[in-house]
């Protein structure tokens, strides 16, 4: 039964989500691991914490080098946390969505770059800016 | 310590949570050049004015604008435009609904930036708090501002949620469930603007001199009139004005009432090859719509719109249907009967403007009757081929694998006569690797 059930039911997609076309019904033995059968590993449960406040950015510049951001990584960045002290943050100077990272000094607040040649902002109370999101991970393509 | 705690009896309100100038909202979270500037944004075509910031109704641009004869006033007040970007629109929607299924209980969503929720002060003590923090919220997680309206009743929290919309001095929060002044505010509030009263009703009640919210409140005290004059929806309505509650909320959202594919095309078309190539293309997308949520269609209606103006007083719009045997999923057969439907509802030498599939008859593919026999059964073979087809194109992008009915997608930047102009289009910072929002390191 439960085989033909499969059968009329929607796409048969395997465990890595890739097709399968084939649509024979399986007989034969029931495997002994059915009834231990566990989801398998998914990237997105691991670097996802909150699909609604998760967005991904695409990096442009090699600035931010030293934190292991390169150009054209893409950020996984989550909007509902709060940044600490040492958190890589999307943020925004003059209108523009910016890498940095968020600095706590005492009282005060410094959005500093992975790249000397570029100035830390300090934040007065007067700032206008705004924290876009945290990065939580990047994600890095090598050569292949 | 006492086994026995007294719970304090909990308030149970609804909600309602809208978004504020939600599209011109989903453009600025992705780019913040455009916050503070005005933007307008169009209809699929570009045609027209759709949604607004409000600098763009603050500088006068009426809702519905004609994109040509706005054209100057654009440009003179630095107002930025943008085609609908409906991608983009729906998935910031699905993520605001979600926070609120999260935050809130019983979620009706209502349109694409409103929704009903039931809120209840076991979680918070106080419901203008809870509101705040639905607000912050969404605010925080999606960068898209909303108003929060709460009271007793569901007409009353749209009420309020007007009002704080409107006045900044509320803070996008208002909470009328026990609040001292309600009458005041209603008072304030133009009869019209009530939900569930439309222009017949309002014409009618002015008549008689009901004006305000306040006014058609206080006609309680007459049931008769009140039945009498507007029913018994009408009834309702005052009830709910009165803080009693008749309209609850209904969770199920029953989608499967029709498909409905119709879009303008890119420039009006005269050649029946081209208007069945756009038919197909219609079909072919509302049979996806249909697979997506497990259904198969029993009847199949095409709809041909010529230009309006250009036949003034004949008949512009042009419809044909087919019910079909055995209800189906199955794209090649229904682009067979679109196809079909398109040129019996064609004459020639007629400016066609817009085109629209609707697909209806619909239930859940399991329950399809079964006739062995019948040409057009919607086979096991076939709703694995058309999900083989589905699947690849969500994968790899829309049309990747297409019917040759559709007319082919030729290079890149080629477009079909009829395809839409999207000329201010904005990237699908959510939906796609390739237009993710960029940031600099710098």
């Amino acid at each position: 039964m439960e085989g033909i059930k499969a059968y009329l039911g929607s796409p048969t997609v395997s465990r890595t989500g890739e097709l399968e076309l084939s649509g024979k019904i399986e007989t034969g033995f029931p495997s002994p691991a059915a009834d231990h059968l566990e989801k398998a590993l998914s990237l997105e449960d691991l670097v996802v914490y909150r699909p609604s406040a998760t967005f991904y950015v695409r990096v442009e510049g090699n600035a931010m080098q030293r934190a292991g951001i390169h150009d054209k990584d893409i950020l996984i960045v989550d909007r509902s946390i709060y940044p600490k002290d040492g958190s890589i943050v999307i943020t925004s100077v003059n209108q523009e969505p910016v890498i940095r990272r968020f600095v706590r000094r005492g009282a005060r607040v410094f959005l500093i770059s992975g790249d000397a040649r570029h100035e830390p902002i300090a934040i007065y109370d007067d700032t206008d800016w705004i924290i876009w999101g945290v990065v939580t991970h990047v994600i890095h393509r090598y050569q292949l | 310590m006492s086994f026995l705690t007294v719970k304090t009896p909990e308030t149970t309100a609804y909600a309602m949570i809208d978004c504020n100038n939600f599209y011109a909202s989903c453009e600025r979270a992705f780019d913040p050049v455009l916050i503070g500037k005005p933007i307008a944004i169009l209809s699929n075509n570009d045609g027209c004015v759709i949604a607004r910031s409000e600098e763009t109704k603050q500088a006068g641009v009426p809702m519905g604008a004609p994109e040509f004869k706005y054209r100057r006033f654009f440009k003179e007040h630095q107002i930025v435009l943008r085609s609908s970007n409906y991608p983009l629109y729906g998935d910031m929607s699905n993520r605001v609904m979600d926070i609120l299924r999260d935050i809130t209980h019983n979620v009706e969503v209502y349109s694409i930036d409103e929704a009903f929720a039931e809120v209840s002060t076991n979680i918070f003590n106080d419901l203008s708090e809870y509101a705040q923090f639905i607000k912050n919220t969404i605010f925080r997680w999606t960068g898209l501002p909303v108003s929060v309206g709460v009271a007793t009743s569901k007409t009353l929290a749209k009420v309020a949620n007007q009002i704080c919309k409107r006045n900044p001095m509320y803070d996008g929060v208002l909470n009328l469930v026990n609040h001292p002044d309600i009458d005041s505010l209603l008072k304030d509030f133009p009869v019209q603007k009530i939900w569930g009263i439309g222009n017949a009703h309002t014409v009618r009640l002015n008549r008689c001199n009901i004006n305000t919210a306040l006014d058609l409140k206080r006609t309680l005290a007459n049931k008769k009139w009140v039945r009498k004059h507007m029913a018994v929806t009408g009834l309702r309505t005052v009830l709910e004005l009165n803080g009693i509650s008749c309209i609850h909320i209904s969770e199920v959202n029953d989608a499967r009432k029709g498909i409905l594919t119709s879009r303008m095309f890119g420039k009006p078309l005269y050649d029946l090859g081209d208007i069945q190539e756009a038919v197909a293309t219609f079909v072919s997308r509302a049979a996806e719509k249909l697979r997506a949520q497990h259904s198969v269609a029993s009847v199949i209606s095409v709809t041909l719109i010529a230009d309006k103006y250009e036949n003034l007083k004949s008949r512009y719009k042009f419809n044909r249907g087919y019910a079909l045997k055995i209800p189906t999923a199955h794209t090649p057969l229904l682009i067979q009967f679109g196809k079909t439907l398109a040129t019996r509802a064609y004459t020639c030498n007629t400016k066609y403007k817009k085109a629209a599939v609707m697909l209806t008859g619909i239930v859940p593919g399991n329950e399809i009757q079964m006739d062995l026999f019948d040409p057009h059964l919607y086979t096991q073979q076939q709703s694995r081929l058309m999900n083989c087809i589905d699947h690849i194109n969500s994968r790899y992008g829309r049309n990747k694998a297409a019917f040759a009915a559709t007319g082919l997608h030729k290079e890149e930047g080629h477009r079909n006569d009829w395809t839409m102009n999207q000329n201010h289009l904005s990237k699908r910072y959510t939906t796609r690797w390739d237009e993710l929002m960029v940031a600099k390191t710098k």
